[in-house]
């Protein structure tokens, strides 16, 4: 007979052993549960726990199982702030998921986990999806059915299609109608700047039931670019006149540093005053310590009625929603624009900020996959036209695909496919980078004035700019090398190919050889020589007229 | 519903079985005599996949391998010697130079053509791609891209070797090399009518007519570059949106030809409609006619 004494001591041991095969059971049944004798389960890895994207892949594999009995499709939802470390493990253990969504992590890693653990999609490109048969898209290839063109699935460090995006995204202000209406008496948001800087004033008029004044922009450190990039910056488009030196028209930072080292370029642009004016006159319509506040704090800001607006993006569209239910009224309004005739930013506005259409939410097909054929068909499915209509109608999401429908608050957040952009980029190298951080910082928060920040910035700009440049040159060799490196790998694979598949291999190696080689060695020299100042820039920028080039355009005139 | 899907028969194990069952059979048959080809040839793209990924080791061994059962003179282990090769070259942290020579110029006194010219055109671009750091030894430079032309003068590697050795000249900026440069790429367009690097060269001449300040020859060189550019049809950033800008803010700008500034603002418009320049383009045809009314309102 067992002693009391004895019992005692087994008693860990016991309850271990009856754990262990508690959860052993457990495990199978759900495993049995999921996976059937003769059923295929393919799993699906993401960070997005925002409400309805489980829901919507739930919806989805069942409708996915009515027409293949035998597959099931399990999710690893994974916390945005643990997924990069768990995608790594994954994919390093052999342990990934069938498809994964990409990203968490810096892109130059996110590369290299493509080029080893993902496979090409690329074959996929100039293929009709099946699952858009009997629909307008049944014989389009596949790349044409998104509404970027499948842009953002190509890596061209890769030169292959590695992923495939389900969702638009894009950046809107969102307001609280109902507080909106009850403190100012508007039914609609104002979409012109200065009647939107008015009620904004009318706002801060008010107090709360507890005391406190209402707040008219919920911001934090996260919300700030959206207000910066899409309001502020696009003042400073009519400055690409005079430094879009190489006619791409953009402006990088180092023709940035040229204009502004050679003088032809001065914090006096009056497009430049204007961006920095607009910026402080939206600032402070923030919250009191907005800069040292997290998206969270700001949502929370919003979603308690403190704040009418919050400028956020599309993927937060339905939490707000959900949090305002019942409670208040959730509107969606553009970023509001001066009028042409405004005296201070009228000259400056001539549209709104370019949006490029850009596709998010993408997975790519693990090579450790035991299903590939099956999980790829998956994501076929997933990417055709009337189911992911369905599946972003049930997450609250803007669909990939072209010529679908979406929910009609979504639809403010269509592209604006023509319009203008910043040509501002402050900084050469980390120096530069590092320092302008520190003062525009200042001047963000409202301790220094524009006139401040330009003399405390200028001067250290157009001497530190040249170290700066000379260290980014370093690096650009650098790039070349890894160029040669990556063009001998395609000229090595087009020698054994044959026939049509050796020609757009070849294809491919001389027009990456002229793009990345032959003519950036030119171009990289006549930057190096503007930079040093050994170049006549002349008296007119790139987009101006010479009085030559006004001759010469009369005598053609004259002439017809 | 299930009728509607064309994938269905990938998910059907059994039938995919007996499916896979009767292709490995055909195949077996079909192509008994070339299986130890096609594995060899399979490895030797398993190896070129490493290299890509800069997996050089793999790469290394792989070649190796490869190289070690060829048959000796063959084409197998010219391919993978050229491979061991590349990989020695382009290796990183530490290429191996000496050895990568080696084999080139092993590669480069076989018969086989193919492999001989881009050996030789791997080792002038040895001497061109050099260490961060570091100048090119110009002259030996063009003796080695010289080499390659006059070997191999109507392969494609010896039209490579031009052009990487007039960029040489082009990029100096200096007028008097750009002129001589001009002339040597006017002669290569001229007698290398079908050229693949045709773009390339007349690109180059477009940067010689910059650097001489001679914009409306500028303007007819970026336009000749964009006529006969290749396209990868499969690398969605490879457009020609950028090309069609430029062309057209050179006529505008530097040339005051607006006709032609105008043809190619609108095709940017009607070919690249989501383009980011779509708004410059249109805002450009409306400055333009503005200016035309102006400047005949003042004759």
């Amino acid at each position: 007979m067992p002693t009391l004494k004895t019992l005692r001591a087994w008693l860990p041991a016991l309850v271990i052993g009856i754990a262990f095969l508690w959860s052993s059971l457990y495990i199978l049944a759900r495993h049995r549960e999921q996976s059937p004798p003769g059923t295929v389960t393919i799993r699906i890895g993401h960070w997005q726990l925002e409400a309805g994207v489980r829901d919507g892949f739930n919806q989805l594999a069942r409708e996915y199982q009515r027409i293949h009995p035998n597959v099931r499709v399990v999710q690893d939802a994974i916390p945005e702030a643990t997924y990069g470390q768990w995608m790594t493990t994954q994919l390093m253990g052999g342990t990934a998921p069938d498809l994964m969504e990409i990203g968490m992590l810096p892109d130059s890693i996110l590369i290299g986990y493509q080029a080893r653990y993902f496979v090409p999609l690329s074959f996929l490109a100039g293929r009709p999806n099946p699952y858009n048969k009997g629909s307008a898209l049944e014989r389009t290839p596949f790349r044409q059915t998104f509404k970027d063109g499948m842009r953002s699935g190509y890596v061209p460090e890769l030169q292959q299609y590695m992923r495939i995006g389900l969702a638009q995204f894009g950046e809107r202000i969102f307001y609280n109608k109902t507080l909106l209406k009850q403190l100012t008496g508007r039914d609609r948001a104002p979409t012109e700047y200065r009647e939107f800087l008015a009620t904004c004033g009318e706002i801060k008029r008010h107090k709360t039931a507890d005391g406190k004044w209402y707040v008219p922009i919920a911001s934090s450190k996260y919300h700030l670019w959206m207000w910066e990039m899409l309001m502020a910056d696009i003042l400073t488009y009519p400055a690409l006149a005079k430094m879009d030196f190489n006619r791409d028209g953009n402006v990088d930072q180092f023709e940035h540093y040229i204009a502004f080292k050679t003088g032809r370029m001065t914090f006096e642009h009056p497009a430049y005053r204007a961006r920095f004016k607009m910026f402080r006159e939206i600032a402070d319509n923030f919250q009191p310590g907005w800069s040292g506040l997290s998206r969270d704090e700001a949502l929370f800001q919003f979603a308690q009625q403190r704040a009418v607006f919050i400028s956020t993006g599309s993927w937060d569209a339905r939490s707000l929603q959900a949090q305002a239910e019942g409670r208040f009224e959730v509107g969606v309004l553009d970023y509001p624009r001066p009028k042409p005739e405004d005296p201070e930013y009228g000259q400056f506005v001539s549209g709104p900020a370019y949006e490029m259409p850009w596709t998010g939410f993408p997975f790519g097909l693990a090579r450790t996959s035991k299903h590939p054929d099956i999980a790829l068909d998956f994501l076929l499915f997933l990417s055709s036209q009337k189911v992911n209509e369905r599946f972003n109608r049930i997450i609250g999401w803007v669909p990939a695909i072209v010529r679908t429908q979406m929910d009609p608050m979504l639809q403010a957040f269509d592209p604006h496919l023509e319009g203008v952009y910043g040509v501002m980029f402050f900084f050469v190298g980390g120096n530069t980078q590092v320092r302008w951080t520190q003062d525009y910082s200042l001047f963000q928060i409202g301790q220094i004035s524009y006139e401040d920040l330009a003399k405390r910035f200028g001067p250290y700009y157009r001497e530190q700019g040249l170290k700066d440049y000379e260290e980014v040159q370093r690096d650009w060799r650098r790039t070349i090398l890894i160029d040669e490196s990556f063009l001998s790998g395609i000229r090595g694979k087009a020698l054994l190919l044959r026939g049509q598949a050796a020609q757009q291999q070849w294809i491919k190696y001389r027009a990456l050889t002229a793009s990345r080689l032959i003519l950036p060695e030119v171009s990289h020299a006549r930057q190096v020589q503007m930079v040093k100042g050994q170049t006549d820039l002349g008296t007119v920028g790139p987009y101006e007229y010479s009085p030559e080039v006004l001759k010469r355009i009369q005598a053609r005139l004259g002439g017809a | 519903m299930s009728s509607e899907n064309p994938l269905r028969f990938r998910l059907r194990p059994k039938r995919l079985a007996h499916r896979a069952l009767l292709v490995a059979l055909l195949l077996a048959v079909a192509g008994a005599g070339d299986a130890p080809a096609n594995n060899f040839s399979l490895r030797l793209d398993n190896a070129w996949t490493a290299f890509s990924l800069e997996e050089f080791k793999t790469a290394r061994d792989g070649f190796s391998a490869l190289l070690d059962e060829a048959a000796g003179g063959s084409e197998e282990q010219l391919s993978a010697m050229f491979g061991l090769a590349t990989t020695f070259a382009q290796q990183r942290p530490e290429p191996d130079l000496p050895r990568a020579r080696e084999l080139f110029e092993k590669l480069a006194k076989s018969s086989n053509q193919e492999f001989s010219a881009w050996s030789l055109l791997a080792m002038a671009r040895l001497e061109h791609v050099v260490p961060v750091g570091k100048d090119p030894d110009y002259p030996k430079l063009s003796a080695a891209y010289q080499r390659v032309i006059d070997r191999f003068p109507s392969h494609p590697a010896s039209e490579e070797a031009f052009i990487f050795l007039e960029s040489t000249l082009v990029a100096t900026l200096d007028p008097a090399k750009a002129s001589t440069a001009l002339k040597n790429l006017d002669r290569f367009v001229a007698t290398h009518p079908s050229s693949k690097f045709s773009s390339a060269a007349h690109a180059l001449m477009a940067e010689c007519r910059q650097t001489l300040k001679q914009p409306d020859q500028r303007l007819a060189e970026e336009i000749a570059a964009l006529d006969t550019v290749e396209v990868d049809p499969a690398a969605p950033y490879a457009d020609k949106a950028y090309s069609y800008w430029k062309i057209a803010s050179i006529a505008e700008f530097e040339v005051g030809d607006l006709e032609t500034a105008r043809k190619y603002y609108r095709l940017l418009i009607q070919e690249y409609p989501t383009d980011q320049r779509l708004y410059g383009a249109k805002a450009a045809l409306q400055r333009m006619t503005e200016l035309e009314t102006k400047l005949s309102k003042k004759r």
